[in-house]
C-alpha cells in the first residue's frame, strides 16, 4: 500500500482560540475563574499566533501483519517489538493489519518557540503547551478520519500506541517506523535517542482486527500505578 | 512564576544598559557557579530554561549551554568555568547511558563539582543510582536543592543519601 501523505487533518476543525483557551489554561496550571485579564489576552493572542504558525502534515501506510508472538508484531517492512502489544493480538479475532502515521506541525512553531525563548519564557511556555495540545488534537482527528474510511470500517482498531510507551523501546522503535514511512519527505526526522524533530510530532501505530475485545495491553498489564493507563 | 521571571530579566537588560557599572564584574566572580544544559540525545529544553532563569535570579552564575549538549562540551564547559555545580536536565530515559557515563566522567576529572539532575523520569533514588549528588523535582524546589547541594559538597556530605 502507498504512503499517502493528503491533509487529512482540518485544524479548523478543533483549533479555535475559544477552544484551546480553557484547554491551555488548564495545562499550564492557571484557573479561569482566577487569572488575570492581562494574562487573559496574552495567552489568546499566542494561542492566535501558534495556529498562524502551524503547519500540519502527516504521512501514513498501512501494511498487512504477516506474523505476530511473544515481543513482537511483524507486518510487510516493520516489527514492532512490545511484548504487551503483541499480547494484545491475542484478545482479537483475525488482527489483520497495522496502520502506521508520523504527524507534525511543522517547524515553524519550534522556530517561534525558539524565538520566544529569549524574551520571554512565558511566551514559550505557553507555545510549548499550545504545540503538546495541538499535535494530539490532530492526532486524534487524524485516527478518527483512519477509522471512517471506507474500506476500514469492516475493522475495530486499537487504541494508537507510540515508541517509548508501554514496553516499546523509544529508540529502536522510532527507528523502526521512520524506516517504515519515511517521514524526512515531511521534514521530519529523529535523533538517535527517539527524539522526532520538529518537536510537536507524534509517531504511532494501530491493530486493525476483525474483532478487537480490548484496545490496549492496560487491562492485562500488571503495572498498576502507570500514569499512561487506560480503561479499555 | 515566568512572569516574574520575565520581569526580572527585562529589568536585569535594562539596567545593564542604562548603568553597566551596576553589574560589579568582582561581585559576579563572588557568585557560585552553575553549568547547565540538557544531555545529548534530548531537546525538550523548556525546563531547564525556567531553572537556569531561577537559579540566575538567586544568585548563581548560570552557564547555559543548551540542549542536546555533548558530553564534551559539557566537560569543556566545567575545564574552563570551575563551576560548583553542573546541573544536567533530560525528559527522556533514552539518553541516560550516555549521562550516566557524562556523570562518571565528571566526577573523576572535576571532583569538587557537584552534580544536580532534573526531568520528568527522575526521582531521587534514580538520581543516586545514575551517581548524582543531588535532584531537583522542578523548578521551585531547584533552587533550594542547589543551595543544600553547595553546603552539603562543601562539608563532604552527599545530598541524596
Amino acid at each position: 500500500m502507498k504512503n499517502r501523505t493528503v491533509r487529512m487533518v482540518n485544524p479548523e476543525n478543533f483549533c479555535k482560540p475559544e477552544t484551546l483557551l480553557p484547554l491551555i489554561f488548564n495545562r499550564i496550571g492557571y484557573s479561569p475563574a482566577t487569572i488575570s485579564k492581562s494574562i487573559h489576552e496574552k495567552i489568546k493572542t499566542l494561542i492566535t499566533m501558534g495556529l498562524k504558525t502551524i503547519h500540519i502534515d502527516h504521512v501514513e501506510q498501512t501494511t498487512q501483519i504477516t506474523s505476530w508472538g511473544k515481543g513482537s508484531i511483524t507486518g510487510k517492512g516493520i516489527q514492532i517489538d512490545s511484548d504487551k502489544w503483541s499480547s494484545l493480538l491475542y484478545h482479537m479475532e483475525n488482527p489483520e493489519l497495522l496502520h502506521c502515521f508520523v504527524l507534525t506541525l511543522g517547524e515553524s512553531l519550534d522556530k517561534l518557540t525558539e524565538e520566544k525563548k529569549k524574551d520571554s519564557l512565558f511566551d514559550a511556555y505557553v507555545l510549548d503547551a499550545f504545540g503538546s495540545l495541538v499535535v494530539e488534537q490532530a492526532a486524534d482527528q487524524l485516527e478518527k478520519s483512519i477509522f471512517n474510511r471506507s474500506n476500514f470500517k469492516i475493522y475495530e482498531w486499537s487504541h494508537r500506541f507510540s515508541p517509548g510507551y508501554c514496553d516499546w523501546e523509544l529508540a529502536s522503535g522510532q527507528t523502526a517506523i521512520f524506516q517504515f514511512l519515511n517521514p524526512e519527505k515531511i521534514e521530519v526526522s529523529s535523533l538517535p535517542s527517539g527524539m522526532i524533530i520538529p518537536e510537536k510530532s507524534i509517531s504511532a501505530v494501530m491493530i486493525g482486527a476483525k474483532k478487537a475485545t480490548t484496545k490496549s495491553p492496560c487491562l492485562f498489564c500488571k503495572d498498576q500505578h502507570c500514569k499512561y493507563r487506560r480503561a479499555g | 512564576m515566568l512572569v516574574a521571571i520575565d520581569a526580572y530579566r527585562r529589568g536585569i537588560t535594562y539596567l545593564k544598559e542604562i548603568s553597566p557599572k551596576l553589574i560589579n564584574p568582582e561581585t559576579e566572580d563572588d557568585k557560585p557557579r552553575v553549568v547547565i544544559g540538557v544531555v545529548e540525545g534530548d531537546v525538550h529544553d523548556m525546563g531547564k530554561n525556567i531553572v537556569a532563569a531561577v537559579l540566575e535570579a538567586c544568585g548563581y552564575q548560570v552557564y547555559d549551554l543548551g540542549r542536546n549538549v555533548p558530553n564534551e562540551t559539557f566537560l569543556e564547559t566545567v575545564r574552563t568555568t570551575k563551576p560548583d555545580i553542573l546541573a544536567l536536565s533530560t525528559m527522556m530515559s533514552t539518553p541516560f547511558a550516555n549521562m550516566r557515563i557524562l556523570i562518571e566522567m565528571a566526577k573523576t576529572m572535576y571532583p569538587h563539582t557537584a552534580i544536580i539532575v532534573g526531568g520528568a523520569p527522575f526521582d531521587a533514588d534514580l538520581a543516586r543510582r545514575m551517581g548524582a549528588d543531588g535532584y531537583a523535582e522542578n523548578a521551585i524546589t531547584a533552587p533550594d536543592e542547589t543551595n543544600k547541594l553547595l553546603t552539603s559538597f562543601s562539608s563532604d556530605k552527599k545530598l541524596i543519601k
